[in-house]
């Protein structure tokens, strides 16, 4: 499999202070990668490199066999990336139609009321309030709502980071579920940040392994799983 | 006297509406307190003016001028003097538009003079009867022309894709670069846009107040006082807020004396701070509730 998305040796900074040293990282096309890491380990900043909210200070990031190190994040979802950010960043004060038509920003083709209908189809309880103010929407459908927001951009790379954050169980397996949906109807490409590494690990296929702003870990997701370090690290499982 | 008291300020209240929209918006998505708003106004009262010297257009008819011409002057000013400015420092936004401000003042002065002008047309002084109330011709139409102005702004943000991107780019400007829309250009076309709709105002004002190069200092009180009446970047709430305001102006004027109009609305603009600085119709701009 070829890699979609490529990373060679970035470092990333926010003014003085370095965050990520030497990264390499791929993301094959059409599988699902998992990012996990303990807190402040990085992976937001990465996803934000990846994106091009924080442009590398050295360092390659490839996407599709094209250079976008210096490429700014509002052409990167032209080229097909999107992001559905931590903390989901909805714009609180519009509706939920408002929000995934805004998803649809850059698009001109005639496919986007068919993006919709996915959507819908995804997340029937958004369809049914799709004039509700999203600021007043629970945490479950402000996160579907941010990554059906993200979908609607019909992006080559989905970047998902922190989905289930504060969220109930049965809320989360839907959300992994649709995700797994349009990784394997679509064969959408996707980058999966999580905190929660057991489930990280079990969707994707391959993963990474961040702290303190560097990869230490890399591998197929079920090697990663069985790892003992890892185990205890991450998991709560005692060695 | 109730009457036409209720008349007077219904008329006028249409043209406070517009006179703030762009103001309240600016606010609203820039945090910018934009203290040219009323220097813009006064650009397109003299635009009105000397259309009407010049070539005898009818201050209506030269709406569409001012509003290019505002559009362009709001645009260039936001891209290349604001936008870098409010990267660093929100505070100093507002010494760079007092800038624009008194320059703007000073170049009238020095093309215009100080004296001050009115602009005549053939049905200024005529007026519709209705039992013993007086209509004038001139405020009705504008006041009719500015509530259509006010319902294109409204129209404008709500329901097109550029006004969306203009919200979503005051709500979350990284989310909305993600979105793929420039933040400097949704700011570049709102400062365009609200001084447009200043331009529009001024027109309408030159049809109605006698114009200088300080009519923009008089207009900026009343357009500070609806913006907060009427909520931060709030267009509907403006436009209720600017015909509150006008009442309240119509009778003070009425039965308190002309002297007291500006006394009465400032102190309604300072109850309002004290009691519901969120505005009357409060919501925080595009909040959730
Ligand atoms: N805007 C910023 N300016 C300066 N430092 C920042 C900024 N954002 C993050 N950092 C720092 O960068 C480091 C990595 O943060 P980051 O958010 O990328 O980690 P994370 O792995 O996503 O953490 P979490 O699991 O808590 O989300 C942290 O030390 C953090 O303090
Ligand atoms: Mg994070």
């Amino acid at each position: 499999m070829s890699s979609l998305l490529k990373l060679e040796s970035v470092s990333a900074a926010y003014g003085e202070s370095e965050v990520l040293w030497d990264i390499d990282l791929e993301a094959p096309e059409g599988a699902v990668t998992a990012l996990v890491g303990s807190n402040g380990a990085g992976k937001t900043s990465l996803m934000r490199v990846v994106s091009g909210l924080l442009i590398p200070t050295s360092g390659k990031v490839a996407f599709a066999g094209k250079d976008i190190t210096g490429l700014v994040a509002e052409r990167r979802v032209v080229e097909g990336i999107a992001l559905v950010p931590e903390g989901r960043r909805l714009f609180a004060g519009l509706s939920i139609l408002e929000n995934l038509m805004l998803g649809a920003f850059t698009r001109r083709d005639d496919r986007v009321k068919e993006d919709l209908e996915r959507v819908w189809k995804h997340f029937p309880e958004l369809a049914d309030r799709s004039g509700q103010i999203a600021g007043t929407l629970s945490g479950g459908q402000q996160q579907m709502c941010a990554i059906g927001r993200a979908l609607m951009a019909r992006p080559k790379l989905l970047l998902v980071d922190e989905m289930s954050l504060g969220l109930a169980p049965v809320v989360v397996d839907r959300l992994a579920e649709a995700l797994l949906d349009v990784n394997e109807s679509d064969g959408l490409t996707i980058i999966l940040v999580e905190q929660d590494v057991e489930l990280a690990l079990e969707i994707a296929s391959r993963g990474y392994v961040l702290d303190t702003g560097r990869v230490v870990m890399s591998g197929e997701a079920g090697e990663l799983r069985d790892n003992p370090k890892i185990r205890e690290a991450y998991m709560g499982v005692a060695a | 006297m109730l009457a036409q008291t209720i008349v007077n300020g219904l008329l006028l209240g249409g043209v406070y509406g517009i006179a703030t929209i762009g103001f309240s918006v600016v606010w609203g998505v820039m945090g910018i307190i934009n203290l040219a708003h009323g220097a813009y106004i006064m650009v397109g009262a003299y635009i009105a003016f000397a259309l009407n010297q010049w070539f005898g257009l009818d201050p209506f008819l030269a709406m569409p001028f001012a509003m290019v011409a505002l559009f362009v002057i709001g645009y260039a000013l936001q891209a290349f003097l604001l936008n870098p400015v409010m990267h660093t420092s929100l505070l100093l936004t507002l010494v760079v538009t007092f800038g624009i401000d008194l320059f703007l003042i000073d170049l009238f002065v020095l093309f215009f003079s100080s004296d001050v002008r009115a602009v005549h047309t053939a049905y200024s002084g005529s007026s519709l009867e209705i039992g013993p109330v007086l209509i004038s011709w001139v405020r009705l139409v504008a006041a009719i022309l500015s509530v259509l102005v006010a319902i294109a702004s409204y129209l404008f943000l709500n329901r097109t894709r550029t006004g969306q991107a203009i919200l979503a780019t005051a709500l979350d400007r990284e989310a909305a670069r993600l979105m793929g829309i420039y933040p400097d250009r949704a700011y570049g076309l709102t400062a365009g846009l609200a001084a447009a709709v200043a331009g529009a105002a001024g027109c309408l004002a030159s049809t109605i107040f006698p114009i200088s190069p300080t009519l923009g200092i008089s207009f900026l009180g009343a357009v500070f006082v609806v913006t907060v009446l009427g909520g931060i970047g709030s267009v509907a709430g403006v436009i209720i807020a600017g015909f509150a305001y006008a009442l309240v102006q119509a009778f003070a004027a009425t039965y308190l004396g002309a002297n007291y109009q500006q006394i009465v609305a400032f102190s309604m603009f300072l109850l309002i701070l004290i009691v519901r600085p969120q505005g009357l119709f409060g919501k925080p701009f595009y909040g959730e509730s």
